[in-house]
């Protein structure tokens, strides 16, 4: 670790957004927006069948339609690499054979000068199926299941102790349910895009909406048979992604593929319909819970079941009962397990929270029906069941401040005030209102990245510049990157600037599983080392220096200085070192990664990096339509060292809020007689409008978890989701005295 | 969207001529409706003539005190138009629910007595429709159909009529005034939606070549008592799952004369005379509302996902009486 | 706005001067980049300003449409007159961005469903993508490219970057529009007026509460 990290810095600070001017101004320019001239536009033709096979594609108007350049379709599809099957995030390359697997698989892919064009042709398209009848349902008796022994090396088939046995111990109250949660689409506000363009046979150029612009050059390497070097993916801007952009998904190679076959530059953007089946969605879950607990709440045996769908080709595995009751809450006994189901419906993949986000909904409910049945406070339930190492595994928390968290959320909250009976409590205008609270919680991830620091000389100032082909997904990446680039340089933010989304930089890891400021900080912190000892190289390069001798360990670098770090006295200007170099820069490039000095692999062998935090919640229910409205929101997060509170408290409060939507609102339905997705648009899926969220306030306790990385960060972006479902179903409880176990909480289930 | 041709038009007359045996033009006003059908590729037109620069957008006062609208009235100004707000905030409140700011800045009041049905089936061409394609059958009957009417059903179709206006100008008697080849008519709105019966895509007794040019309000004493309440699922910007227009002649605690009408739960814009005879004369109480909710919904039928409004209906009615009860 | 913000201005990627004889290429890719697409340029139809024909009569005469079906027409943005030839089915939104490059105003949904898309035609709010491009000939149109003067931001741009009213900021062009709709509007009084008439402007991050301390700021502004 450097050593200046103590130091005035502005990591900890509330700072603006340093893209905040681009995006108010409209200057931010997101992947569709390239600046390539002369792009011509394609539009992907979907199956209207959910389960068949192609028979024939009629696409003689299509063709003839005025500014039409290509039709493509298996036909002419470009060959690509069986081996881009690995990367992606289907098992079957698009447009490669005649089978359809789900509604609004790619089948086609039209291509014309203008959008208009491009879109009225692709409506000429007569495509014809041989139509099976498609498996929609869990419960379809035709389906096949598959019970996955792993994924990501963590057990999805778990067992410890004897469940049956606890149950039926005396004094035991055992409660048991099942909780539902139907399909949810990410719907980032920016359709997924993709802007292709090939300057010969061997070189590609590719802005994509992609939270992974390696991950993008490497799967479309392999897919057109090209060298990495030779592809470049740029990604400036995101306009969100929450989990939809994170693997290799179809029409970015078809877009990619037409700008091939066209031979000119080709702009794709997914319709908002099409967002609902072409980049995945959080699968159904119904989960199975059954909790034993003792008079005093303390659990015995937590067993939690989950069964999910997916599609014939996909990957997707939605880890509810690994990423909850695996980790939170101690007890002697604990089973979980996972189940896929192949349906005809589009595939599936991580969505915001991808395990935990169902699972907290399903344990935090079930925790608070326990809490009824043994006539406790639900809060503390979970405090008897606090727990210092996850009950699977057994390896300590690195940092753990959850009951700071609970003590302070509680109190903002006024929790001890609650009524528990349900109803017992009114509004001024004689409304019931009901409170809930629920744990939230989200693994700390970093993924390998590598980065640079330069320092500039500009004129006699000194600059840095922090690089490192990550995403900002609208996460802050830009900003808080750029305040850990100050912070590690000794610099003001003024004179620092980040680059990320463009795979020019050194490479970066996938922008999912909150990963990005906990893995680029240890990147660029580094980098920063490697910076120091490149100061010392010219320090002792034969020009005499006061610094002349010391050890590099005892060098720090405080912007516009070298010092000694024993006798601060003694110093060099930075910038007179760097002309020392003889060139405009000196810089510093961490290791490669994986492979480097970093080895979190061992480090996980001793800790478990975990991230904690709890949710209150008040309802008022109206009367007597029970119209259900969400009052205040207390939301307490211990995320390790908080680079950013703006951003850090934006990205609870979005995770937060996107929670309530699931709550209370969204739903992708899926007809069951055709298997086609019904409410695929903005009107008819409804994630909140603004006049559903109340104020809100948001906090966080705890601190740097330095064992997990140099900087002390683990992510902010996935937890504000967590448990915020069961918060509200909890608070519909206390208002209503009804139990909510499938979600969306729609007023009709209050009738 | 196909490709269409494009002609904007200042004159009434000129307007309708252009219509008149061209099967394949339509009106183009806010377009919030019409451009949206065209990319699904629900509307198919060739020539859109565009109204927007006809003289129609004053609301004024008509000789027997009531107010006659212009049919290129945005949505917006005519809620917060004064005299609107002053004398039938019932319409106000439901132009208000509807919608969002963007899309009330652009939609007419003659293209929202037009407004189509956002049943998922009839939006999704690939899905057969009654009332897209005559005789294709009904996805809804036995689909997901959450959002669907109870009320006026047919065999054959049970999209609800999504608009909100149309509900509270139903509640106040409201009449269209029409402009077509032979010249002008009026027409009450109770006359100009049809129920579905044989033809879905039958839904109003306009004409193609007819131009709706004015809706008047007449001059009702006691419409200032009177609200909207709009019930969805979010909070904002999005249709009715049930409303209630109501307007109440009330004498002390008693109900002189009501009159209410549905939105949300109808294939047409809903009055229920059943509900206002169940009032008329009644003391304002919870078991008159109770009575009259009864009243309104018993011959409605539900489906297997829209059940639950027939209750939630029932519901609104009554929050809607209580609240406009208790009206200063 | 301090003198970060107006540093990041150069953070993307066309351009990275700055780092001088840094041993950067990406230059060179991006130039290639360009002159790949210059022999397929849109020119005719980004021509620029033009003379303000349309503007000063209350319906402009529009040429008839051109073999090609396309129709010239005079669109007026930001103060700025194009001259342009669309399609009668090219939607203002679409006209905006592929044919003006003016990338500003976003497609979230191009069925009036988000409000992404919010521009001020005639002062007044209304969503692009539901807007035909020919039906606004010769109107006045706002983007959020408009909004600005000169580096001096618009309140309502200065109090969204202040309260931290977006995160990804795709939906960040029609927030802003739109409040400056309802500014203008001045019927908003309370916080709840607030919510209720941004309700229009869909924002998948979350950043309502903030949007509406944003706009509460803009409003006292």
């Amino acid at each position: 670790m450097v050593a200046n990290t103590e130091k005035v810095t502005p990591v900890g600070e509330p700072r603006d957004r340093v893209d905040g001017r681009l995006k108010v101004t409209g200057k931010a320019t997101y992947a569709a927006e390239a600046p390539v001239q002369g792009c011509v536009h394609a539009v992907i033709v979907q199956s209207t069948i959910a389960r068949g096979k192609i028979t024939a594609i009629d696409s003689a108007a299509a063709e003839k339609s005025p500014g039409v350049l290509a039709v493509i379709t298996r036909q002419n599809m470009p060959k690509l690499d069986e081996a881009s099957k690995k990367m992606s995030a289907e098992k079957r390359l698009p447009l490669s054979d005649d089978e359809i697997h789900y509604a609004g698989q790619h089948v086609a892919v039209v291509v014309a000068e203008s959008l208009d064009q491009a879109k009225w042709a692709a409506k000429l398209l007569k495509i014809s199926y041989a139509e099976e009848k498609p498996v929609v349902r869990l419960d379809d008796p035709s389906a096949k299941h598959e019970k996955p022994k792993a994924m990501f090396g963590n057990e999805m088939q778990f067992k410890k102790g004897d469940i049956d046995k606890a149950l039926a111990g005396e004094g035991v109250t055992k409660i048991s349910a099942t909780y539902k949660i139907p399909i949810e689409t990410h719907n980032p506000m920016e359709m997924s895009a993709t802007v292709a363009l090939w300057e010969g046979d061997n070189k590609l150029t590719v802005w994509d909406a992609t939270q992974a612009v390696v991950g993008r050059r490497q799967s479309l390497a392999v897919a057109f048979g090209l060298k990495p070097e030779n592809v470049r993916i740029l990604c400036p801007f995101v306009g969100g992604a929450f989990g939809c952009k994170g693997d290799q998904w179809m029409h970015t190679v078809l877009a990619v593929a037409a700008a091939k076959v066209v031979g000119k530059p080709v702009k794709l953007m997914l319709t908002r319909q099409q967002m609902f089946t072409s980049c995945g969605h959080r699968p159904t879950c119904v989960q199975d819970l059954t909790l034993g607990a003792t008079a005093d709440g303390k659990l015995v045996a937590i067993s939690h079941d989950s069964k999910m769908n997916d599609s014939e080709v996909g990957k997707h595995i939605e880890p509810c009962g690994h990423g909850s009751s695996a980790v939170m809450y101690a007890t002697p006994n604990l089973s979980f397990s996972h189940e896929v189901t192949r349906t005809n419906v589009a595939s599936a993949t991580f969505m915001r929270a991808p395990g935990e986000n169902p699972g907290t909904f399903a344990l935090e409910s079930a925790l608070d029906e326990l809490a009824v049945a043994l006539k406790l406070d639900p809060l503390q339930v979970r405090l008897v069941n606090y727990s210092d190492a996850p009950p699977s595994t057994g390896i300590p928390f690195s940092t753990k401040a959850l009951k700071e968290c609970y003590q302070i959320g509680a109190e903002k909250f006024g929790w001890a005030k609650r009524s528990a009976e349900p109803g017992s409590m009114k509004s001024p205008q004689g409304k019931r209102i009901g409170w809930g609270m629920a744990t939230a919680t989200y693994p700390g991830h970093r993924f390998p990245n590598q980065a640079r620091i330069r320092l500039l000389n500009d004129n006699g100032t000194v600059r840095a510049v922090g690089q490192c082909a990550t995403q900002d997904l609208g996460t802050g990446a830009f900003t808080v990157c750029t305040q850990m680039t100050a912070m590690l340089t000794g610099l003001p933010m003024e004179r620092t600037k980040f680059e990320l989304g463009d795979t020019y930089l050194p490479p970066g890891g996938v922008s999912g599983g909150s990963a990005t400021t906990a893995g680029v900080g240890q990147a660029l912190s580094e980098a920063a080392t490697k910076l120091r000892d490149a100061l010392h190289k010219l320090i002792n390069n034969g020009t005499p220096s006061p610094l002349t001798g010391l050890e590099p360990a005892k060098l720090e670098l405080r912007g516009d200085k070298v010092i000694s770090v024993d006798d601060p006295t003694r110093f060099e200007k930075t910038a007179d070192l760097i002309a020392r170099s003889g060139r405009a820069y000196v810089e510093g490039i961490s290791d490669p990664s994986p492979g480097g000095a970093d080895d979190i692999g061992s480090k996980r062998k001793k800790f478990t990096f975990q991230s904690f935090g709890c949710h209150f919640v008040e309802v008022e229910i109206g009367d007597p339509v029970p119209t259900i409205c969400v009052k205040r929101v207390v939301s307490v997060m211990d995320v390790g060292r908080v680079i950013n509170p703006k951003t850090a408290e934006s990205q609870v409060m979005g995770g937060a809020i996107m929670g309530i939507g699931q709550a209370l609102l969204e739903e992708t339905v899926y007809d069951d007689r055709t298997a086609r997705p019904v409410t695929d648009n903005l009107a008819d899926y409804s994630v909140c409008v603004n006049a559903d969220i109340p104020e809100m306030e948001i906090a966080f306790a705890g601190g740097p978890d330095m064992n997990f990385n140099a900087i002390g960060c683990r992510g902010v972006g996935e937890i504000g989701i967590t448990g915020i479902a069961a918060a509200v179903a909890n608070a519909v409880f206390n208002a209503t005295g009804k139990r909510v176990r499938d979600l969306p909480i729609t007023m009709d289930k209050l009738l | 969207m196909q490709p269409f041709t494009y002609v904007s038009i200042t004159n009434q007359g000129q307007a309708i001529q252009s219509m008149a045996g061209n099967d394949t033009a339509k009106f183009l006003a806010g377009g919030t409706n019409l451009i949206d059908e065209m990319k699904l590729g629900v509307e198919r037109s060739a020539e859109l003539i565009d109204i927007n620069a006809l003289p129609l957008t004053k609301i004024e006062k008509s000789p027997d005190g009531g107010l006659r609208i212009g049919a290129l009235v945005r949505n917006s100004d005519l809620a917060w138009n004064d005299a609107v707000r002053r004398k039938y905030p019932v319409l106000s409140q439901a132009l208000l629910s509807g919608a969002s700011p963007q899309l009330r800045n652009m939609a007419t009041t003659g293209g929202n007595l037009l407004q189509r049905t956002r049943c998922y089936y009839f939006r999704d061409v690939h899905s057969p429709c009654n009332k897209r394609e005559p005789g294709s059958g009904c996805a809804a009957i036995d689909g997901f159909n959450r959002i669907h009417a109870v009320l006026g059903t047919s065999e054959k179709c049970i999209a609800t009529h999504p608009s909100d206006m149309c509900v509270a100008l139903m509640a106040l008697d409201a009449t269209i005034r029409v402009a077509g080849p032979n010249g002008d008519r009026s027409i009450p709105i109770s006359e100009f939606y049809v129920a579905y019966g044989e033809d879905p895509a039958k839904e109003n007794t306009l004409a193609h070549d007819e131009l709706i040019t004015a809706v008047d309000l007449p001059a009702i004493e006691y419409s200032k008592r009177s609200l909207y309440l709009k019930i969805r699922d979010r909070a904002s910007y999005e249709f009715a799952l049930a409303s209630a227009a109501v307007v109440l002649d009330l004498d002390g605690k008693n109900i002189r004369a009501a009159r209410i009408a549905l939105g949300g739960v109808g294939t047409k814009p809903w009055r229920s005379p059943e509900a206002e005879t169940a009032l008329a004369g009644k003391p304002a109480t919870n078991e008159t509302f109770t009575a009259a909710a009864d009243a309104a919904l018993r011959n409605a039928k539900p489906r297997k996902f829209n059940a639950f409004k027939i209750e939630l209906a029932k519901r609104t009615i009554v929050q809607a009486l209580q609240a406009v009860v208790a009206l200063a | 706005m301090s003198e970060a913000d107006s540093k990041v201005d150069s953070v993307p990627f066309a351009d990275n001067s700055d780092t001088g004889d840094d041993g950067f290429s990406r230059r060179d890719v991006l130039t290639g980049a360009v002159t790949v697409g210059v022999g397929l340029a849109i020119a005719p139809l980004l021509t620029g300003c033009a003379h303000d024909r349309a503007a000063d009569a209350a319906t402009p005469a529009l040429a008839p449409a051109r073999s090609d079906g396309t129709v010239r027409f005079t669109l007026k943005v930001n103060g700025q007159s194009h001259d342009v030839a669309l399609e009668p089915r090219v939607t203002l939104l679409d006209a905006l961005r592929e044919n003006l490059g003016m990338y500003g105003s976003k497609k979230g949904c191009d069925h009036g469903q988000c409000g992404a898309c919010t521009v001020l035609v005639n002062g007044r709010r209304v969503n692009s993508c539901l807007t035909l491009a020919i039906a606004v000939a010769g109107k006045p149109v706002t983007t959020i490219e408009g909004l600005a003067d000169g580096d001096t931001l618009h309140p309502v741009q200065a109090a969204f970057i202040e309260h931290d009213a977006f995160q990804c900021g795709y939906c960040t062009p029609g927030q802003i529009c739109s409040a400056v709709g309802l500014l203008k509007e001045g019927r908003a009084k309370t916080d709840d007026d607030i919510r209720e008439n941004m309700s229009g402007n869909l924002c998948r991050c979350g950043a309502y509460p903030n949007i509406v301390k944003a706009v509460k700021q803009a409003m006292k502004a």
